[in-house]
């Protein structure tokens, strides 16, 4: 279980959040409060390991989450008692928790105010950045929100972590090319993650079934969404979402085949031909199929997958099969 | 698994332990036999040497012993070694999105503390970018629905 | 040898591999050792010494390939001896560990040699 302690826990379940943050009190009671610098003492109290402060963070988190403020404020402490409060990090934290403690606008207008004097003092100071761009989107000032992260990302522009936000806030606001930049920064910095090929990929399939763009642009942008799943699939085996998206672009292509368009064909991101388009939907389909068997039948290795992901790839293969009977 | 590797290598360290001071008491004693024998026919200086090439070769129990003993440690140290991870960036990246935490399991169980999953996971929840207000409503409405 | 654009379609995962090298070059280096005491206790001398050595670290060898390669290699459709699951060239899988442990084995082999027989 502290495995999943070592990792942040933003992604996790609801339930699993709440299993974490119960463990708290006993984690917090079994590990040491501060580790003091003295050698003598250090000698016969448990040694200081990098993981226990990871611990101490994600159990915070996990706690402000569930609610369980008695909890996060003992991480919090202990966390201050090892780094100062004048630690970036640790800035951040106490920050998290105000947001998290504030019950009417008015809180947050002081705490998002003590963000900006905190920057007035060193406006370099990231995870505050990253906080003030967070409370700002929190309460509904989407653009002052870009425009600071758009600051933070003029000082440091290998942060990509903050480019796939600005993708997710342009996107929160039906700007798909503007999300799509965005995300593509994001593979200049990290070029193999896969998961942000599949994003891209679905960011297009949504561009193009919102239908913003005229009828050349979806032609190239179907095309562009396959090869982008086509690239999430030879990064990773198996991979549930990248699959699923390339069923639904070749679905959408072979149903309903755009005009082939000059503007596609020079880019190279015309979609190809029809025996390939069947192939690769067969393809998909086949292995949607072995997966949500697999993974249903509880074969050992297999059960990484999310359940809802399992259960949205066997509603598109239904709704395939009757299709094609029909 | 673990308890296996373990014990095996336990039972082979035993086994050497017992071979190395049979065969060092066994040369010492060949070594005084030889020097009795020395001193007892000091007239035939052949002979001598002939022995002392005997002497040189230990009993075949105690080679044996040895051998088999070095076999099942070198067995047990083998069991003993952490999982391989593969390479290939697709191989290692479908083995995450398989099987999950299952994957980084060793042989006795534990996950290992390297395992981080998918890397790229961060670029999706953002850890520093934690809406927490939105969280804590989510959370606060999931506890209703149960 | 692979060209660097196949090694941009289809990369290789560092950690992956300093993980598997280390793995096989720590059983390497431990066993090494073991084979020197064996050595000493059996009485080896010069070239017999050295044989023993070879033919116990090619045992290893094999027998890390048979517990921790094979069944999830084979399974995936690789041949037989084929380690390109793990590792990156065959010949630092069956060869990497000859030399790395040829310091440590002359070590306890020399110092149990002497412990017994003198």
């Amino acid at each position: 279980m502290t495995s999943s302690l070592l990792r942040p826990p933003g992604h996790l379940s609801p339930a699993t959040a709440l299993q974490l943050s119960q463990q708290a009190p006993i984690i917090i009671k079994n590990s040491p409060g501060a580790v003091t610098a003295s050698a003598l003492s250090s000698l016969f109290s448990a040694p200081e390991t990098p993981e226990l402060w990871t611990i101490y963070e994600n159990l915070l988190l996990s706690c402000l989450r569930t609610g369980d403020e008695e909890s996060a404020h003992l991480c919090l402490g202990r966390l201050v008692n090892r780094f100062g409060d004048d630690n970036e990090r640790v800035m951040a934290l106490i920050g998290l928790m105000k947001e998290a403690d504030a019950t009417d606008d008015a809180t947050l207008e002081v705490v998002l105010k003590e963000y900006e004097a905190l920057l007035q003092e060193n406006p370099t100071n990231i995870p505050i950045v990253k906080r003030r761009v967070a409370l700002l989107r929190s309460i509904g000032r989407i653009s002052d929100a870009v425009t600071a992260l758009i600051g933070l990302l003029d000082f440091s522009p290998t942060d990509s972590e903050a480019w796939s936000e600005l993708s997710d806030i342009y996107f929160s606001q039906g700007l798909y090319s503007q999300a799509i930049f965005a995300l593509e920064e994001v593979l200049v910095l990290q070029p193999n993650a896969w998961n942000i090929y599949a994003r891209i990929g679905e960011l297009l399939l949504m561009s193009v079934k919102s239908g913003s763009g005229d009828q050349n642009d979806s032609a190239k942008q179907l095309g562009e969404a396959l090869k982008r799943f086509c690239r999430s699939i030879e990064l990773c085996d198996d991979y549930l979402r990248g699959y699923y998206g390339l069923k639904l672009t070749t679905t959408q292509l072979l149903n309903d085949p755009p005009k082939p368009s000059k503007q596609a064909e020079s880019d190279g991101l015309a979609p190809p031909n029809l025996s390939t388009l069947q192939k690769l939907d067969g393809l998909a389909t086949e292995k949607l199929g072995e997966i949500t068997r697999r993974f249903t039948a509880g074969e050992k290795g297999w059960q990484g997958f999310d359940e809802a992901e399992i259960a949205a790839a066997k509603e598109l293969l239904e709704k395939s099969s009757s299709t094609t009977v029909r | 698994m673990t308890w296996f590797s373990k014990s095996t290598t336990t039972f082979g360290f035993l086994l050497l332990a017992h071979a190395c001071p049979s065969s060092s008491c066994y040369s010492a004693y060949e070594h005084s036999a030889l020097q009795s024998h020395r001193a007892a026919s000091l007239s035939s200086l052949s002979a001598t040497t002939q022995q002392a090439a005997a002497s040189s070769s230990l009993p075949l129990d105690i080679s044996l012993e040895t051998i088999v003993a070095t076999v099942i440690i070198t067995l047990g140290l083998v069991l003993n070694t952490a999982k391989l991870r593969p390479i290939q960036w697709r191989v290692w990246a479908g083995q995450i999105e398989r099987a999950g935490e299952e994957g980084a399991r060793n042989s006795s169980g534990e996950i290992d503390k390297d395992f981080v999953g998918n890397p790229f996971k961060l670029l999706e929840s953002r850890p520093g970018f934690v809406d927490i207000r939105k969280q804590r409503k989510e959370f606060a409405e999931w506890v209703k629905q149960q | 040898m692979p060209t660097e654009r196949e090694f941009q379609v289809a990369p290789i995962v560092p950690e992956s591999v300093m993980h598997n090298t280390k793995a096989l070059s720590n059983l390497q280096s431990l066993t090494a050792s073991i084979f020197g005491v064996a050595a000493g206790i059996l009485g080896l001398e010069s070239y017999s010494g050295f044989l023993f050595y070879f033919i116990f670290t090619i045992l290893t060898t094999i027998l890390f390939y048979t517990f921790r390669v094979a069944p999830t290699s084979l399974k995936s459709g690789l041949g037989a001896f084929d380690t390109s699951r793990y590792f990156r060239t065959q010949y630092e899988f069956w060869a990497g560990g000859v030399f790395g442990g040829l310091a440590g084995y002359i070590l306890t082999w020399t110092l149990f040699y002497g412990l017994v027989r003198a």
